[in-house]
């Protein structure tokens, strides 16, 4: 077993158990926090496929999501962000869990002992900073101006209901 | 070297959970915290696609799922805050 695969492996397990913990968890700070666990430890993952960018820019992603998600349950207030869902079955979630998590070891593992050498070993600049300037510059020119664009139109869309939210006032402000 | 396949296993794995998660749990907060969970899978299995094809348009992609995945949490947010600006206190169920 080579170090990349016990990296990969350990890196695999903190991003399956955060999910597992996630579906566990009623706390919504709480599930904040496996969210942003079971991010990292994909980024981990990226890292070790070779693609550096994509992880880092997941992980401010991610921390950008985090702070989001953590500001609105502030503003819920522990009252209601304690409550909420009741509706669980244990029972199937975990028989689910161990036999999705006995199938991915065991069958994955399996294959890799009956099949080996099928991956592929990209060149040593694949994931670069080079070749995903020279991608984006060329090939994804379309994808480059959409991007900030998607993003510039979804912070407009946020900062609108923001504002709609504080400029017209629910039945929640109305004197009883 | 990292086997391809053991990173689709993870990617579809945590897009089940993500799945299981998004039927099973109601508040709004964690059915948004799974939707962005079966993003990050999908960017995953991005990511693995493109190393196993040796191209970089994966990782183009990935980004592209990631600004999805932010610009929902941000429009995700300002519809919560206009939810709660509108709730009556004895609301119920709660949706946060």
């Amino acid at each position: 077993m080579t170090p990349d695969l016990v990296l990969f492996d350990v890196a695999a397990l903190i991003a399956l158990g955060a999910a597992v913990q996630l579906l566990r968890c009623r706390e919504p700070r709480a599930a904040i926090r496996w969210f942003a666990v079971a991010v990292a430890a994909v980024a981990a993952v990226e890292l070790l496929l070779l693609a550096p960018f994509v992880a880092v820019a997941a992980l401010f992603a991610g921390a950008c999501l985090v702070a989001i998600f953590v500001f609105v349950s502030d503003l819920a207030g522990p009252s209601v962000a304690a409550s909420g869902g009741r509706r669980r079955r244990p029972l199937l979630l975990g028989a689910a869990t161990i036999g999705v998590l006995a199938w991915v070891f065991f069958g994955t593992w399996g294959r890799q002992l009956a099949f080996p050498g099928h991956d592929l070993a990209p060149g040593a600049s694949f994931g670069g900073l080079r070749q995903l300037s020279a991608g984006v510059a060329s090939d994804k020119l379309v994808l480059s101006i959409a991007l900030p664009l998607l993003l510039f139109v979804g912070a407009l869309g946020a900062v609108a209901l923001a504002s709609r939210a504080e400029s017209e006032p629910g039945d929640g402000d109305r004197p009883r | 070297m990292l086997p391809v396949t053991n990173a689709f296993y993870l990617a579809s794995l945590l897009l089940l959970i993500g799945l299981v998660g998004l039927l099973l749990r109601r508040p709004l907060l964690i059915t948004l915290l799974f939707l962005e969970l079966m993003l990050t899978a999908a960017q995953l299995a991005l990511v693995a696609s493109s190393r196993l094809w040796a191209s970089i348009d994966g990782h183009a992609l990935a980004l592209l799922a990631m600004t999805i995945m932010t610009v929902q949490g941000a429009i995700a947010a300002g519809l919560a805050l206009l939810w709660l600006r509108g709730r009556r206190p004895d609301e119920d169920p709660p949706l946060l």
